[in-house]
This record gives C-alpha cells, sequence and structure tokens, in this order.
C-alpha cells in the first residue's frame, strides 16, 4: 500500500530563537538515522555521463533530422508530382467529353480516399508499436482531414457526390478514431476518450472495415450518371497525395519540435552541469587556501 | 517514421533528477555538503516535486548547522512535494530537539497518518519514536 497523500501536514511555524537554541530540550543522544534514499542510479560520475550522454544525443540527433528533413522534401517533391501528373489526367478526362461511367468505377475512386485512411491505420497499427508519437501525429492528421472535409466539402468540391462524400467523411472519421485509439493503447494504456471508447486494439481493422463498408453504402446510394470517373479518379488521386503531404507536413513540424526541446534541453544540462563544476572548483579552492 | 530517436536522453527516459541526486548524494557522503547543496539545489529547479531534493538539501543545511533554514526547507518540501513523509520526520526531529514537544507530537501524528499501513515506512516511524519517545 502506498503513502496517501490526502492525510494534513502540521504548518506549525517555529521561531528562529527556537530553533537556534538547543537549551530548550534534550538532543536526541543517538546519531540518527540518515532519511535520505539510496540513488537508483549506480554511476561513477553521472553529470560527466550526463554531458557526454547529452553531446552524443545532440550530435546524433542532428544528423539524423536533417536526413529525415531530406527524406522528407524528396517525398514531397514526388508527391507533387503525381499531383500534377493526376491534374493532368483530370484535365484530358474532362476536354475528352466526359461521358458517365458506371457505379464500380466511382466506388473504386471512392474506395481510393477511404484507402488512405485504411492504408495508413492497418500499416501504423500492425508496425507501430514502439511509435505511438507517430501514431498521434497520423491521427491528428487524418482527424484533421476529415474536420476539414465536413467543414469545407473538399471531395464534393473536387466533383465528389454529396452522399458519398459523406459516407467517406464518416470512413476517415473511423480511420481517426482507430489511430487513436491505437496511440493511446501503445503510449500508456490510458483511458481512451468517450468516442473512442468502443475501439480496442484488436477491432481497429474491424472499425476501418466498418468505415469501408460505410463507404460502400454511400456508393450504393451514388445515382448513375452523376461523376465523370476518369476525371473523379484523378481528383481522388490528387486528395490522395494532399493527405500523404499533409501526414509530411506534420512529421517535419515535429521533427522540428524535437529538434528545438532537444537543443533547449541541452542548454539547461550544459548550464547546470557548469554550475555544479563551478561550485566544485570554487569549494576546492576554498579548501586548498585553508590548507 | 518514429522521431524519438531525436528526443535529448532526458526524453528517452533518463532521468535527469536522478542523475543530479545521484551526484549530490555522492558528495554529501564525502562530507562535501556546500557542493552537495548546490547539486541539489539544482535538482529542485529540474524536480521541484521530488521529495528527496528537498529532504537532502535541508540535511546539507543540518550538517553545516543551519537547523533554521533546514526546517522551513522541509517545511516547502512537505507542501510541493507531497505526500513528503521524510521531510516531516526530519521537521520532527528538529522540533523534539529543540524541545518543542507538542509541535513535534503533532508532527509526528501527521507522519503516522502518511505511513498508513506501509510496512516499509512504518518500520521507520517506529524506529523515529524509539529513538525520540
Amino acid at each position: 500500500m502506498t503513502i496517501s497523500s490526502g492525510a494534513t501536514r502540521s504548518t506549525d511555524l517555529v521561531s528562529i530563537v527556537s530553533l537556534t537554541s538547543n537549551s530548550a530540550g534534550p538532543v536526541s543522544p543517538v546519531r540518527d538515522p540518515s532519511l535520505l534514499p539510496i540513488p537508483q542510479l549506480a554511476v561513477g560520475d553521472p553529470l560527466a555521463n550526463l554531458l557526454a550522454l547529452e553531446t552524443a544525443s545532440r550530435s546524433i540527433g542532428l544528423k539524423n533530422a536533417i536526413k529525415e528533413i531530406g527524406h522528407i522534401r524528396t517525398q514531397n517533391a514526388d508527391e507533387w508530382r503525381k499531383q500534377k501528373a493526376a491534374l493532368e489526367r483530370a484535365m484530358h478526362s474532362h476536354k475528352k467529353g466526359g461521358f458517365w461511367h458506371k457505379l464500380g468505377k466511382v466506388c473504386g475512386t471512392i474506395a481510393k480516399v477511404a484507402a488512405v485512411v485504411a492504408s495508413i491505420a492497418v500499416a501504423v497499427c500492425s508496425g507501430g508499436t514502439g511509435a505511438p508519437l507517430v501514431l498521434a501525429v497520423a491521427a491528428a492528421c487524418l482527424s484533421t482531414a476529415a474536420f476539414a472535409q465536413s467543414e469545407a466539402h473538399i471531395l464534393e468540391k473536387l466533383g465528389v457526390d454529396e452522399k458519398v462524400a459523406t459516407w467517406a467523411e464518416v470512413g476517415m472519421s473511423i480511420g481517426a478514431v482507430a489511430l487513436t485509439g491505437g496511440a493511446s493503447l501503445c503510449s500508456s494504456g490510458a483511458a481512451l476518450t468517450a468516442v473512442e471508447h468502443g475501439v480496442q486494439v484488436g477491432g481497429e481493422v474491424v472499425a476501418i472495415g466498418g468505415g469501408a463498408a460505410a463507404v460502400g453504402q454511400g456508393v450504393s446510394m451514388y445515382e448513375a450518371g452523376q461523376a465523370n470517373g476518369a476525371e473523379a479518379d484523378a481528383y481522388a488521386d490528387i486528395a490522395k497525395s494532399k493527405l500523404v503531404d499533409s501526414h509530411l507536413d506534420q512529421l517535419l513540424l515535429t521533427i522540428l519540435d524535437e529538434l528545438e526541446q532537444n537543443e533547449k534541453s541541452f542548454r539547461r544540462t550544459v548550464s547546470s552541469v557548469r554550475s555544479t563544476t563551478d561550485t566544485a572548483g570554487a569549494t576546492l579552492l576554498l579548501a586548498a587556501g585553508r590548507v | 517514421m518514429s522521431t524519438s530517436h531525436l528526443r535529448s536522453p532526458f526524453a528517452r527516459g533518463i532521468d535527469p533528477a536522478e542523475l543530479v541526486y545521484c551526484k549530490g548524494f555522492e558528495l554529501h557522503a564525502d562530507g562535501r555538503y556546500a557542493d552537495a547543496a548546490a547539486v541539489f539545489r539544482v535538482m529542485l529547479q529540474i524536480a521541484p516535486t521530488d521529495e528527496r531534493g528537498w529532504l537532502a538539501l535541508g540535511d546539507c543545511h543540518e550538517k553545516i548547522g543551519q537547523k533554521r533554514v533546514a526546517f522551513e526547507i522541509y517545511g516547502a518540501g512537505g507542501v510541493a512535494a507531497q505526500p513528503a513523509p521524510r521531510c516531516l520526520i526530519a521537521r520532527f526531529r528538529i522540533l523534539y530537539d529543540t524541545g518543542r514537544f507538542a509541535e513535534a507530537d503533532a508532527a509526528f501524528s501527521d507522519v503516522e497518518q502518511l505511513a498508513g499501513h506501509d510496512e516499509r515506512f512504518s518500520k521507520i516511524v517506529s524506529d523515529e519514536r524509539k529513538a525520540r519517545p
């Protein structure tokens, strides 16, 4: 059983005189056992180790950050190329006169948007047990995308039918919830929010499947002849690419944040170590003077 | 893509307060109380809710004869690092040793309440009572 924190405490003030004077009462005849807990770490020179560790970490962190930012830039460029190609395809399809495709084609278009959610969710949830941060970032990204969709009706502006867009939005929301649930469970098993409460690790795929089914249901409600399949396909590619872009941007921001925190932490450590070393030096000088 | 490797050792789970406490403890054990006190001050800036920092800093002051300062530090520790049973015991010791028995008893009652059914801590409390009946 642990010590309760609810107990009351003595807050009596004791006068300076009473504390500095030992004549008022008996002094304990025995030497008091030390109350100081033994440190959990058994290291020879912790400050030196700490400094070395910080310096090494800073250097490695910087190199990795530069490498990863370069990688993200390359990925961003790829995504931009995909977007450009998709735009060209969309324009080409539009010029071709816009014949209406069958229902299955539209289903494929919407599935592509939902697949963004599903693929990220499955990939991250299956292999990302050690990366709750990435899960959280991905979930935030998806959640933002779903929110943006409900606010601005992006898919509808991209030429997708209102009903279908609504179902796609539901799919994105469910994907985001599944991801957030994964992040919560990966990090500390903390309680999920009310919305996420029903989503368990084992149920992630089911939830995503539910999202896909919802999209399917939306597709079934879609009336034939309302979209140009090829054009919509191209726009779906753009939407997908935009989502990846958004994820990369979030990742970039996270890396920069981590770097900033790393730098601040390093400065604090160096400052603390310097202060302690100065004190130790001054004490040595004083001791030498007395000798 | 994980960014956790970019974090400092602090963020990777190495407790800076523990490292600093370790150094302070070493200095304290060597009898270098002023140096240890400087280290524990650093520790309190990093981890103000860690009872050990308050207790150790107070003890450094006690060791160099500054009981009043130590008493106040233990008091502050009792507030900042709740629950802080060791800080309460340290306060109790000072009160008892300075003859303020009523206040010492009150402080000791607080300690006993905090100890509750914690066996390890109850042993410390009972030993303390034996030393200062």
